[in-house]
């Protein structure tokens, strides 16, 4: 079952869409979806006057139309499936713990922030600190995956603790800011500054990169644990490309300035190429 | 103001000798009276509970510090959002609450007189503004004086004891800052931790650079504020919080401000046997002894609950100890010449043994402590943990099995160094809960028409369904009623009320202000004339106590 809402305009300012998600509608008839609540700038507004609704409440989810403004989709959503049908705002996926949320188009800043669980895919590019923690929060996405095709913005995964974040494209500077563990894929490379404050975390550029002075060479292999991710990264639609499953990666081990268990694995490989 | 009869409630009003007793409570402009017409609204009681509002005479709510902790604590409020709803503001709680969301909060908490416990007098403007914007309760300040350059100077001048321009000067701090009374906060010892990581061994320590001690910077400063005859005593915070061994710096601080009155902030932290840098013990007993020989001072408990905690606090040394421990996030502040700040996010575990211990000591000095007048209930909010955790905090002293089972969670290794495995059966009646949240810290305030249902008292009374659970009944009043009109009802507020600022004045001689302006002049970096607040809507409306009266 499947229920689709469908943008009527874009909306006069901000909506704050945390109340749509898969189980909380579930069983509602179509007049008491229209009738629930959402913020809109500071008015509390029915989802009847911004979307048209149809189909039935069920495990899906349709969002269609230019979503820009609208932020927080999906967001804590512990099951069910999300599929947003162009562009969307910020905080999509937000601390999730479960389910699927796809997003046809490009996402704003914060996708997958401090998830701990399920799956964001993002067809387009995403913004500013995806997967990140929150201010004042030292952990941000403990767990679950996100898989970006275009580019990532600023500070991609700072912050986090433990899952996967893959990256088609290029991830933007800062990404991995004191990250905990888990890892951090950008085939297309990673912008300046990648990795600061790594305590445990992997960061993988496709693309070289000049690591920071905290980081120090260690050696060039080709480590087999990066091969299943990058196989888990293609299986999710990213195109993950022969050379860089046989080919040697370049590991730096940092950040040295804390904890020094983390690393930077550059693709190093002409012979394959 | 309408009039109000609550009429048929057990009133609980332990300052005019009333426990228990049926009879009602008539209220009228405000005020507690003795009979109202018979077409007053009426307030069916029968079954309830029908105490004074509550008055907290020690919390962190309002100023810099408090600001910085909000900020500080971003991820603890942001699941915690208040909408806006009518006449009242939006807001966030977390251990920390915005303004609007502090007012309310006590207020539902049936409180109706909250006292924020350290302002830097060069940050009035900051606390009277926050003040201003937290409702439905009166407030107080207290000024930090005790590692005031200036004063530091006066009392070395007068080598310890209490001049004329001491007295005036404190007098006159109280004035150009609309404070309610003097707070000294780890005397001396702030200052030698901000110039040079140094700490008070004994209250005999020179401040270098001043040549006075802790011991002169309390007979001073104390002396003064007791000769002014100031509502509220000195209200200290003593050398050493948190070290093993303390309480003899406790008891010597005690000694020192003897035969004059004096209130102890959150005695539960200073109380502490052991050697410095060793296993913590308990010395409540010993302290409780010396109190009891001493009525002339009082306490605070400052009980720590077990879960997040934020420690807020003036003296910066220990917090940048707090930090070592924690490992985590930490903002420190200095005032200039006035004193210091810090702030740690803190959490405290039950299976810790430091922890345990100081949550056992706490209910140490609650359950030991024979007379409920002179040790009042705190939490050194939101130091040993939120305001909102009293309701549970008095459960665990009226309800012997629930407190057992709580011990029973605790560091055994701890609870046996306290006195809490000996068969201690206390339970707190309801009188004594009423006079620890509000009959002794009213009178301890000097706040003569707070804390108490007698004729002309204030009408802030709050009503409590008379439930077996005592936490449940303290968490969530019937009514509350603030300056006679219905605050609360069940749980939700009724209407918006700005709450009083409460201030106190004593009498100076003006010319003090040719001794200060040059030592203004040489120390601090605002001019003399710009440091007094005069900003017509920060300071009124207020309700000024004098001195002496």
């Amino acid at each position: 079952m499947t229920l689709t809402l469908s943008l009527r305009a874009r909306p006069p300012a901000r909506v704050i869409a945390n109340a749509l998600i898969p189980e909380r509608l579930h069983g509602i008839d179509a007049a008491g979806i229209a009738a629930v609540n959402v913020r809109c700038g500071r008015e509390t507004v029915a989802v009847g006057e911004l979307f048209e609704i149809s189909g039935t409440a069920g495990e899906e989810l349709v969002l269609a139309g230019e979503l820009g403004r609208v932020e927080g989709i999906g967001a804590r959503m512990s099951g069910g499936r999300v599929v947003v049908e162009g562009p969307c705002g910020d905080h999509v996926g937000a601390r999730m713990s479960g389910g699927e949320i796809v997003v046809r188009g490009d996402a704003g800043a914060w996708a997958g922030a401090e998830m701990s669980g399920g799956l964001v895919r993002i067809s387009g590019d995403a913004g500013a600190r995806a997967g990140a923690a929150y201010p004042g929060a030292r952990a941000g996405m403990t767990g679950g995956e996100i898989v970006i095709s275009g580019d990532a913005g600023e500070e991609a995964g700072a912050g986090m603790r433990r899952g996967l974040m893959a990256v088609g494209g290029r991830a933007g500077s800062g990404a991995g800011l004191r990250m905990l563990a888990g890892t951090v894929i950008a085939l297309g490379g990673i912008g300046a500054e990648a990795g600061i404050g790594n305590r445990r975390g992997s960061l993988v550029s496709g693309a070289p990169i000049e690591p920071l002075p905290g980081y120090a060479f260690a050696a060039r292999y080709r480590p087999p644990a990066l091969r299943l991710q990058l196989r888990r990264a293609r299986e999710l639609g990213l195109d993950v490309g022969g050379a860089l499953l046989r080919g040697r990666w370049a590991r730096w081990s940092g950040d040295r300035t804390e904890l020094g268990r983390g690393e930077i694995l550059i693709f190093d490989d002409e012979e394959v190429l | 103001m309408s009039a109000l009869r609550i009429s048929g409630g057990r009133v609980h009003d332990p300052a005019n000798d009333v426990d228990g007793e049926l009879h009602d409570v008539c209220i009228d402009g405000g005020k507690v009276v003795a009979e109202v017409g018979p077409d007053a609204r009426r307030i069916d009681a029968r079954g309830m509970v029908v105490m004074p509002g509550g008055v907290d005479i020690h919390a962190h709510i309002a100023g810099p510090k408090v600001n910085a902790a909000r900020r500080l604590s971003f991820e603890l409020r942001r699941d915690d959002v208040e909408a806006c709803a009518g006449a009242l503001r939006s807001g966030t709680g977390g251990l920390v609450p915005s303004t609007f969301a502090t007012g309310y909060r006590y207020s539902l908490l049936g409180y109706t007189t909250v006292v924020e416990a350290a302002a830097p007098p060069l940050a009035a403007r900051h606390v009277l503004s926050e003040l201003r914007d937290t409702p439905m309760i009166d407030k107080a300040f207290l000024v930090l004086m005790g590692n005031n350059q200036v004063l530091f100077e006066l009392i070395r001048e007068s080598r310890g004891a209490v001049s004329p321009a001491l007295r005036d000067a404190v007098a006159w701090w109280l004035e150009a800052t609309g404070g309610y009374g003097v707070k000294l906060v780890n005397p001396g010892g702030v200052e030698l931790w901000k110039q040079n990581n140094g700490y008070v061994d004994s209250l005999d320590d020179q401040v270098a650079g001043f040549a006075v001690t802790p011991r002169q910077v309390l007979e001073a400063i104390g002396g003064a504020v007791d000769e002014l005859g100031l509502p509220h005593p000195v209200h200290v915070h003593a050398n050493n919080l948190g070290v093993a061994g303390n309480a003899d710096t406790t008891l010597e601080t005690m000694r020192t401000l003897s035969g004059r009155r004096a209130h102890f902030a959150h005695l539960q932290f200073h109380c502490y046997g052991g050697k410095p840098g060793g296993r913590l013990r308990s010395r409540a007993p010993e302290l409780l002894d010396y109190l009891g020989g001493h009525p002339e001072l009082t306490a605070d408990v400052g009980q720590v609950m077990f879960g997040e905690a934020m420690t807020t606090t003036a003296d910066a040394h220990v917090s940048a100890v707090l930090r070592d421990l924690s490992g985590g996030k930490w903002i420190n502040h200095d005032t200039e010449v006035e004193t210091g700040c810090g702030i740690v996010p803190y959490s405290y575990r039950a299976r810790n043994y430091v922890h345990a211990l100081q949550w056992g000591i706490g209910l140490e000095l609650f359950l030991l402590g024979r007379d409920p007048w002179q040790v009042m209930l705190s939490t050194d909010h939101p130091n040993g943990g939120s305001f909102l955790a009293y309701p549970k905090l008095i459960r665990l002293l009226m309800d012997r099995g629930f407190r057992e089972e709580q011990i029973s969670r605790a560091n055994q290794r701890a609870i046996r160094e306290t006195a809490l495995l000996d068969g201690l059966d206390r339970e707190y009646t309801l009188n004594e809960v009423a006079i620890v949240t509000r009959a002794a810290p009213a009178r301890r305030l000097g706040l003569r028409d707070k804390g108490h249902l007698g004729i002309g008292a204030d009408a802030d009374v709050t009503i409590y369904h008379d439930r077996a659970d005592r936490e449940e009944m303290f968490a969530t009043p019937r009514y509350v009623i603030k300056g006679g009109e219905l605050a609360v009802e069940e749980g939700e507020l009724r209407r918006a009320d700005d709450g009083l600022l409460l201030s106190s004045r004593a009498a100076f001689d003006p010319e003090v202000s040719r001794v200060l302006e040059p030592l203004f002049g040489e120390r601090y970096t605002v001019a003399f004339a710009h440091y007094p607040v005069r900003d017509p809507a920060l300071r009124e409306p207020a309700r000024i106590v004098e001195a002496g009266s």
